[in-house]
């Protein structure tokens, strides 16, 4: 089958060079593209045809004709700052949902980066973490913040009635900060106590140790669970030189979505972001994707294990590097995917699960990133 | 749907739901009509229903906004129907139905779905079985002709039998047996309800699993896979007098089987508490959960049962929720979970805790106790009920906003409530709830013989 082919293939050596480039300023340009070098894996075609059945089905009933979809459009503009605003107008409820998104990420400090989201909630210059909660709270509403690998996201859903009031609490969680550091322990003692949680979930430590082996030391795709000494390590003093570095207007944009209109929204950002101070551009440290230059495959297939007592299961995960989503070859590579393990009528699934019965599920996924994702089979 | 600007009120919005009988269709088939509408802050639900001959009940809900609908086909059967030996049918039907019928291939509902384009999936719970996809508009033909194929004539062989008996183990193993938590809260939320249909889990047991036999899957279809005992709903680029024609014609000649089941109501008496210490191998910290036996969905107490459990606990400023998290720093996570146990007639309001590294359960407890001393006392106040109002609020209009939400909610409402705009009508009574009711309610539920768990990492 398909899967024999596929370790072969990507068995074979490939040495993958990084082109480095400027990041940050280039907004969606994808900083890193990758060119595959020496030989090229070449998978032979497998059958197209579904699998033989004695029994002759009928033909489902044919489609009508296809109707056209108009996709919203998104309007766009930038404040003086710097930030840009896009706006996607959905009017089915009354509800609005906007994400401020920041180009930084756990890529440019494993820790600090998601501490400090964490943290944008715990008390700014002019409210404490309480007066924050029960303001959003008591419209129903919610605002969260998270860091990403690549970027960092504060995150508001609300009545559109209540959306000025949501993008004002945004606007100074992401601005004024006060990280103080009672809630920095906190969140430390609670970040530890969680470490014990997500090391007991058996598809994560597979995940985290396949990342692991398969990317060069160091790399930010491939880090193991933090230890409690390095997360008790963090200081006040990391979060607020990140926050002053990386959580800039001209770094950053703004998504509103839901029953608003340009006009409105323009109101909405400029009253709650018009203030933010922007950054001199070249103070925006590279990306730390760019020390990377070359990604390599392992030699010979590796088998790499997880010794979890009490495991009523196996949980296997089976790949290898692959390319960046800035790859030219990344459409074709993700079509290739459909077809093997996207979804239930991939190939995987329906010679593993359905007509053997091996496994309740098995998958295959390329993950997405600036640098060379994974393509990796799950089960 | 379609949203009415003029009718916008935001605040003290009230949901308005009316009943309009039409005519009735020239057509055999079809042996009852008519239209059902809610209106809820500027949002409205205009629902038009059909019931075939042979008992379907079928809800539509044009809009137009995307050339793609959402299907739910619901069937009034979930664990709760199962008898003593044969735990787990219900859910292991739900796989059973995607084994091919008489002119559907095994694995032919994947395929033909995902290959137009759209996405589908089935759910089981201890009241019912669902059945969801979400296709282009242009594909309702396939997704009427694959639902009533199956309901036709399913397919039920030895073989077919075998191979999901063994997917369905590896499900069990996959996502209960090697998860942390799950099995122990399995265990516990099923002795709760021991001696109802709620004292088991819907996964059930691998031994009854094992033990059972084609014929008794065969007896299962026949029994509760019939048309009076289903719910279809469709929302979205669909015209109402197409899709009646083509239900029609796809599901119309299926013949009626015998009368549901009615199910009896159950004793919610907890005469002691129910405390419990399990160790558990996979996990690597507490979890602690403290419940009540409460009300079933359908008594008028459960609106505010849900927003006093949800002014404690929901969202960081939440009374208890603040003092363990924020204040005294006792938990991770501090969550009310509500439907975890029972089902909708048996219904239970439960906290789940996460402590921190070092804090006790007589922590946690502690203030637990007093939090729900102080309600009982004193109820809460009127800013916190209008909080907790909000949070339901916008769930309600969120979980509206997508084809998908609106059919699933018109299933659940026509299926265990007879009322497919039930989540307007519901959001008024939440509306209505009062701190004097909350003050009741904490009184009447809240005692000291609660249900008590107790997670702990095996050393």
């Amino acid at each position: 089958m398909t899967t024999t082919k596929l370790i072969a293939a990507a068995s074979v050596a490939l040495s993958l060079t990084l082109v480095p480039a400027c990041k940050k300023e280039k907004g969606t340009e994808p900083p890193l593209t990758v060119t595959p070098t020496g030989t090229t894996a070449q998978t032979d075609a497998p059958p197209t045809e579904p699998r033989v059945k004695e029994t002759v089905y009928p033909d489902p009933p044919a489609p009508g004709p296809r109707k056209p979809v108009n996709f919203p459009q998104a309007e766009t503009f930038t404040l003086p700052n710097g930030l840009a605003v896009y706006v996607v107008r959905n009017a089915e409820v009354p509800t609005i949902t906007t994400q401020l998104v920041m180009r930084c990420g756990s890529m440019d400090a494993e820790f600090v980066a998601p501490f400090t989201a964490s943290m944008l909630g715990e008390g700014t210059a002019s409210r404490s973490k309480a007066k924050i909660d029960e303001a959003i709270e008591f419209v129903g509403g919610r605002i969260a913040a998270g860091a990403g690998l690549h970027s960092t996201t504060v995150w508001s859903h609300v009545l559109a009635k209540d959306a000025k009031l949501a993008m004002v609490l945004m606007a100074d969680e992401a601005m004024n900060p006060t990280f103080p550091a009672t809630a920095l322990q906190k969140l430390k003692d609670q970040t530890k106590g969680a470490l014990g949680y997500n090391k007991s979930q058996p598809d994560l430590l597979a995940s985290v140790l396949f990342d692991h082996v398969v990317y060069p030391e160091g790399h930010p795709y491939g880090r193991l669970f933090p230890t409690p000494e390095q997360i008790d390590a963090i200081s006040v003093d990391d979060l607020r030189e990140f926050h002053e570095t990386f959580y800039k207007p001209n770094n950053a944009y703004l998504i509103i979505s839901g029953d608003v209109d340009t006009a409105k929204a323009k109101s909405l950002a400029e009253r709650a972001f018009g203030r933010w101070a922007k950054a001199d551009t070249d103070k925006l440290p590279a990306n730390p994707l760019n020390k990377f230059k070359s990604y390599a495959h392992p030699k010979a297939l590796t088998v790499h294990l997880v010794d979890r007592p009490g495991s009523t299961q196996t949980h296997i995960r089976l790949g290898n590097l692959a390319i960046a989503r800035g790859h030219e070859d990344w459409v074709g590579l993700q079509v290739a995917n459909a077809i093997l393990g996207d979804d239930a009528t991939g190939r995987l699934f329906q010679d593993l699960r359905e007509e053997r019965g091996l496994t309740y599920g098995i998958y295959s996924s390329i993950e997405e990133g600036q640098a060379p994702g994974t393509f990796v089979v799950a089960t | 749907m379609s949203r009415m600007s003029s009718l916008r009120r935001w605040m003290g919005a009230a949901a308005l739901v009316t009943t309009t009988a039409l005519p009735l269709s020239a057509r055999a088939e079809v042996a009852e009509e008519g239209e059902k509408k809610g209106e809820l802050m500027g949002i409205e639900m205009k629902i038009r229903h059909f019931t075939l001959a042979n008992g379907m009940r079928v809800f539509v809900l044009e809009d137009h906004s995307t050339p793609m609908f959402s299907m739910h086909l619901g069937y009034g059967v979930g664990s709760r129907d199962e008898v003593e030996g044969r735990t787990g049918f219900a859910h292991f039907f739900e796989h059973m139905m995607y084994k091919g019928s008489a002119n559907v291939p095994d694995g032919g509902h994947f395929r033909y779905v995902l290959g137009a384009g759209g996405k589908m999936n089935a759910f089981t719970t201890a009241d019912r079985t669902q059945y969801h996809c979400v296709l282009p508009s242009h594909y309702l033909d396939l997704a009427l002709w694959l639902e009533s194929d199956r309901l036709d004539s399913l397919a039920v062989t030895e073989e077919n039998f075998e191979n999901q008996r063994q997917a369905v183990l590896e499900e069990k193993a996959m996502r209960i047996d090697n998860v942390p938590y799950t099995g122990a809260l399995q265990s516990f939320f099923s002795d709760v309800w021991a001696g109802t249909g709620y004292g088991h889990s819907t996964i059930g047991s691998a031994a009854d699993l094992n033990a059972a036999k084609v014929e008794d899957v065969k007896a299962f279809f026949d029994k509760y896979y019939v048309p009076n005992n289903a719910v279809l709903a469709i929302v979205g680029d669909v015209d109402y007098e197409e899709v009646k024609a083509k239900v029609d014609s796809t599901f119309g000649d299926i013949p009626r089987g015998e009368a549901p089941p009615k199910h009896e109501p159950i004793d919610h008496t907890q005469d002691k508490p129910l405390e419990r210490t399990v160790a558990d191998p996979l996990a690597q910290q507490p979890l602690y959960l403290v419940g009540w036996k409460t009300v079933p969905e359908n008594h008028p107490d459960r609106h505010a049962v849900e927003i006093m459990m949800n002014a404690l606990l929901r969202g960081d400023s939440a009374r208890i929720t603040r003092i363990l998290q924020d204040e005294k720093k006792l938990v991770i996570a501090s969550v009310p979970i509500g439907s975890a146990s029972g089902g909708h007639d048996a219904g239970s309001a439960m906290a789940a805790f996460i402590p921190m590294p070092g804090k006790t359960f007589d922590d946690i407890n502690a203030v637990i106790n007093g939090e729900i001393a102080t309600v009982k006392k004193s109820g809460i106040t009127a800013k916190e009920l209008s909080k907790a109002v909000n949070q339901i609020t916008v769930d309600t209009v969120t979980s509206l906003g997508t084809n998908d939400g609106r059919a699933d909610l018109i299933v659940t409402g026509a299926l265990l409530y007879d009322d497919p705009t039930i989540v307007l009508s519901d959001l008024d009574k939440y509306r209505k709830v009062t701190v004097a009711d909350i003050k009741r309610v904490a009184n009447k539920y809240l005692t000291d013989n609660r249900l008590v768990l107790q997670v702990t990492p095996k050393k």
